[in-house]
């Protein structure tokens, strides 16, 4: 097996996955937290933070034996069990590319390409998510750890520049539709945390289980403050109803941003990371797919699989656009089951290692 | 083979980003014409009549000051940008938008919530641009901002953006407060009001025909404000839009507001009743107010702290409401007005009083027609947890039948006090209770433009 995945540093680890979460949770799907009401997002936040780092915990428990999420899956649930929910995790992942690429397709037709071909724009995104997915896990972590701190700042900005428009009764009724259903409305939000638990699946790159674990923890503290940082300014620049009209609520934060006589023109720095970090986030999609379905079938090289798996990318991208009712469906599965699919064989793999190391010192007291 | 490889991958990557920069559909400036006010009448052909106003890449006798404007009638703006587009060289831009003005006709027929129904957010232009409604038509209001001379109109529509920071003679209203005024029952939106000026446009035609220019008129009357003040209550004329007595190329000029219920105008408010307004919605920042104290006239009032709106009981609903304003007071040479504490309590009671009594009146008026101009649901709704009791609690219902208490609390800066008491050693404080809204007004106070005086909220049917 030929996996050129190179070896890779924690800022390079963070910055990718931190780059991978954040296009993902806060240009295109915003509204995961907004299902009720929007006034409340910030702190719903926090249930899918909570809920991601008990999965990430499951996962790092997963990981005592050693080898990464593969292997301990198939350790537990048997080769084709593990298998089977490796691979339906890869789909998950490669829906939530496709979805990233559909999105910013939108976007980019919306603000930018109002005229091109929609199929040359999808061509353009699969080529900027393909190349360096093409060229192996480290070119596009070492990139991701240049963009990230921009990324930062213009989060920073973003959440600073607009204190005139700030009016703090836009929080209010505080709890929502009520505190308890608001968080159990986060839960579901956790799948878009779910590169997060696909770290685990890259210990061998990432040199062991200690930096995973410590990766995954700083990954999920920095996504979940700019995520928080950045819904509450949301909230408290637009009402509820404004909200639930528009397609992007972070750019329209972004063209919002006027300092005395002046616009502040944050929307084309932002406009740039978008681009680069969902190009990015593709990236890593699709290199990690490319990789556990190569692992699972015993694919020698990865190399050839990453081009087929970045077309399959495009044409459920395309399928996205061409068939509203299709990503109706699989879009509110996903949202509403999504993290099942994670949760569930992780959770279960976990109980059967739970009850194996239970009953190993037993068995070798039998054998002594 | 393997470096030729990533060469090809690095030069497509490069490539591939270059495209995404917009090399396709690229926007060439000599193609575009961007649009720096958007103004919208009631059309006589179709529903409405649009009127964009362009800047001329190059002064000829067909534009006005460097600038042009179109106008087209439509059913929409979508249309009507499209039939605008087909007679010009250029395509029309609307990301440098600065202003909306909507015709009162149309406010007054509620036509603007049906505006802004179909979303026109994909003209691309900012929900930060000012809304404002317009005594005459939009078009002519438009027309009358730039005169023959060459002004920065792009800098003038930005410069009236931040005027409501420095005088409340009109607030700011965003596209944004606008549309959020649409969507809940906590937000009420107040935008300013716009007239071509009458005087100014008479002044105007007067100097075309004698080629006068204006520095050769050392006759030319003050800004109306002041020359309003020295005329007893009864006989001064409200500070509105349109009527205001100055001199000016530009004819066109903003003054007082307009208050709009689900997009449709209810109220008009001169400046004075603005400015009080203004107070009570905790848009105030800074502003003059004009009273007479023994020849002290002038007072320069800024906020101190946010308004606190407080519910006292649910019900019946009794909402308290707190101001919290000081000031300076524009003193004469020699006077020594400052060494004078009951004088400076005199002046502070009289400025509160007034201020209180016109709060008082405002909300009355608004209560009675079930607008919450005071924006008193944005202080009422903290104390709701969940949507579903705020949305069973009824909001403007329980808000018609409820009482406010009003409390005014102003200071005057006493700069020359703390000089002269320490020379004499003497301790000064603020007076205690002298600035309350209940006590008795001795000096003679009145609002800018005669506000005070005023019994009743302009409606759309006072006359102009």
């Amino acid at each position: 097996m030929n996996l050129r995945q190179g070896r890779i540093g924690t800022r390079e680890s963070v910055a990718m996955i931190g780059l991978a979460v954040l296009s993902k949770l806060l240009c295109q799907k915003l509204e995961l937290f907004a299902l009720n009401s929007s006034n409340v997002m910030w702190f719903t936040g926090a249930a899918a933070v909570l809920v991601a780092g008990i999965m990430f915990a499951l996962c790092l428990y997963l990981l005592r034996d050693g080898g990464d999420l593969v292997s301990g899956l198939n350790n537990n649930l048997g080769r084709l069990g593990g298998s089977f929910f490796s691979l339906l995790i890869c789909a998950l992942l490669l829906f939530s590319a496709a979805q990233t690429m559909s999105s910013f397709y939108l976007v980019l037709t919306l603000y930018i390409y109002p005229n091109t071909n929609p199929l040359l724009l999808l061509a353009l995104v699969a080529l900027c998510a393909g190349v360096p997915a093409y060229m192996g896990l480290e070119c596009v972590s070492r990139t991701a750890r240049f963009f990230f701190p921009i990324l930062i700042i213009v989060l920073l900005c973003l959440v600073i520049f607009p204190w005139r428009q700030y009016d703090a009764s836009r929080l209010y009724p505080i709890a929502g539709e009520g505190f308890m259903r608001e968080l159990a409305g986060g839960v579901p939000a956790s799948v878009m945390y779910i590169d997060v638990i696909a770290l685990a699946m890259l210990t061998v790159p990432l040199q062991g289980k200690k930096q995973v674990k410590r990766v995954g923890f700083w990954a999920l503290s920095i996504t979940f403050f700019a995520t928080t940082l950045v819904l509450l300014a949301v909230s408290l620049t637009f009402s509820s109803g404004l909200l639930n009209e528009m397609v992007s609520p972070i750019y329209s934060l972004a063209t919002n941003i006027t300092m005395n006589r002046s616009h502040v023109r944050v929307d084309d720095y932002l406009m740039f990371l978008w681009i680069m970090c969902s190009a990015l986030g593709i990236a890593f999609n699709i290199y990690l797919v490319s990789n556990v379905f190569c692992r699972t079938t015993g694919a020698g090289e990865i190399r050839p699989v990453v081009p087929l798996v970045c077309l399959l990318c495009v044409a459920l991208a395309m399928l996205i656009q061409i068939s509203p009712a299709f990503y109706k469906v699989a879009e509110r599965f996903v949202s509403s089951y999504g993290y099942w699919i994670v949760l569930g064989p992780v959770a279960l793999a976990s109980l059967v290692a739970f009850v194996k190391r239970r009953r190993r010192p037993r068995a070798k007291e039998a054998d002594a | 083979m393997k470096k030729l490889f990533s060469y090809v991958a690095l030069f497509l990557s490069i490539g591939a980003a270059l495209l995404s920069c917009g090399c396709q559909d690229a926007r060439n400036i000599d193609d575009e014409a961007h649009v720096l006010a958007l103004g919208i009448d009631t059309g006589k052909e179709r529903r409405f009549k649009f009127s964009v106003q362009i800047p001329s890449q190059t002064a000829s006798t067909a534009t006005k000051g460097g600038f042009m404007i179109h106008s087209a009638e439509a059913d929409s703006i979508y249309e009507a940008i499209d039939l605008i587009n087909t007679s010009l060289p250029w395509r029309l831009n609307f990301t440098h938008l600065n202003l909306i003005a909507f015709s009162e006709e149309l406010a007054r027929q509620g036509y603007i919530e049906e505006f802004m129904r179909p979303s026109p957010r994909h003209l691309g232009f900012r929900t930060t641009c000012s809304v404002i409604i317009t005594r005459d038509n939009a078009s002519a209001f438009l027309d009358g901002m730039h005169g023959q001379n060459d002004i920065n109109l792009a800098k003038q529509q930005r410069t009236w953006v931040l005027e409501p920071m420095k005088s409340a003679l009109f607030p700011e209203c965003t596209y944004m407060n606008l549309a959020e005024s649409l969507t809940s029952p906590i937000y009420c939106a107040l935008l300013p009001v716009g007239a071509v000026n009458i005087n100014a446009e008479a002044e105007q035609k007067r100097k075309n025909e004698t080629e006068e220019t204006f520095s050769h008129r050392p006759e030319a009357p003050r800004w109306g404000v002041g020359e309003a003040v020295s005329e007893p209550p009864s006989e001064r004329t409200e500070l509105v839009a349109g009527e205001t007595i100055r001199e000016s190329v530009n004819t066109s000029e903003i003054m007082g507001s307009a208050i709009l219920e689900h997009g449709k105008l209810v109220a008009e408010l001169d400046a004075s009743q603005t400015l009080v307004m203004m107070l009570a919605r905790n848009q105030f920042n800074q502003g003059w107010y004009f009273y007479s104290d023994e020849g002290h006239s002038v007072a320069d009032l800024k906020l101190a702290r946010p308004r606190r709106v407080t519910v006292i009981s649910q019900n019946p609903l009794k909402i308290r409401i707190e101001v919290f304003l000081k000031g300076d007071i524009e003193i004469g040479l020699g006077t020594d007005v400052f060494k004078d504490e009951n004088r400076i309590a005199r002046i502070e009671s009289a400025v509160t009083q007034s201020i209180h009594g016109e709060m008082e009146r405002l909300f009355g008026q608004c209560r009675e027609l079930g607008v919450d101009a005071f924006e008193l649901g944005k202080g009422v709704i903290l104390n709701f947890a969940t949507n579903k009791e705020w949305q069973s609690y009824n909001w403007i219902e329980k808000y018609k039948a409820s009482e406010l208490e009003i409390s005014v609390d102003f200071r005057l800066n006493r700069y020359n006090v703390s000089n002269e008491s320490a020379q004499t050693g003497k301790e000064t404080k603020p007076l205690e209770g002298a600035n309350q809204g209940s006590t008795t007004n001795e000096g003679k106070n009145e609002m800018p433009g005669g506000g005070a005086s005023k019994d009743n909220i302009g409606g759309m049917e006072g006359g102009r």
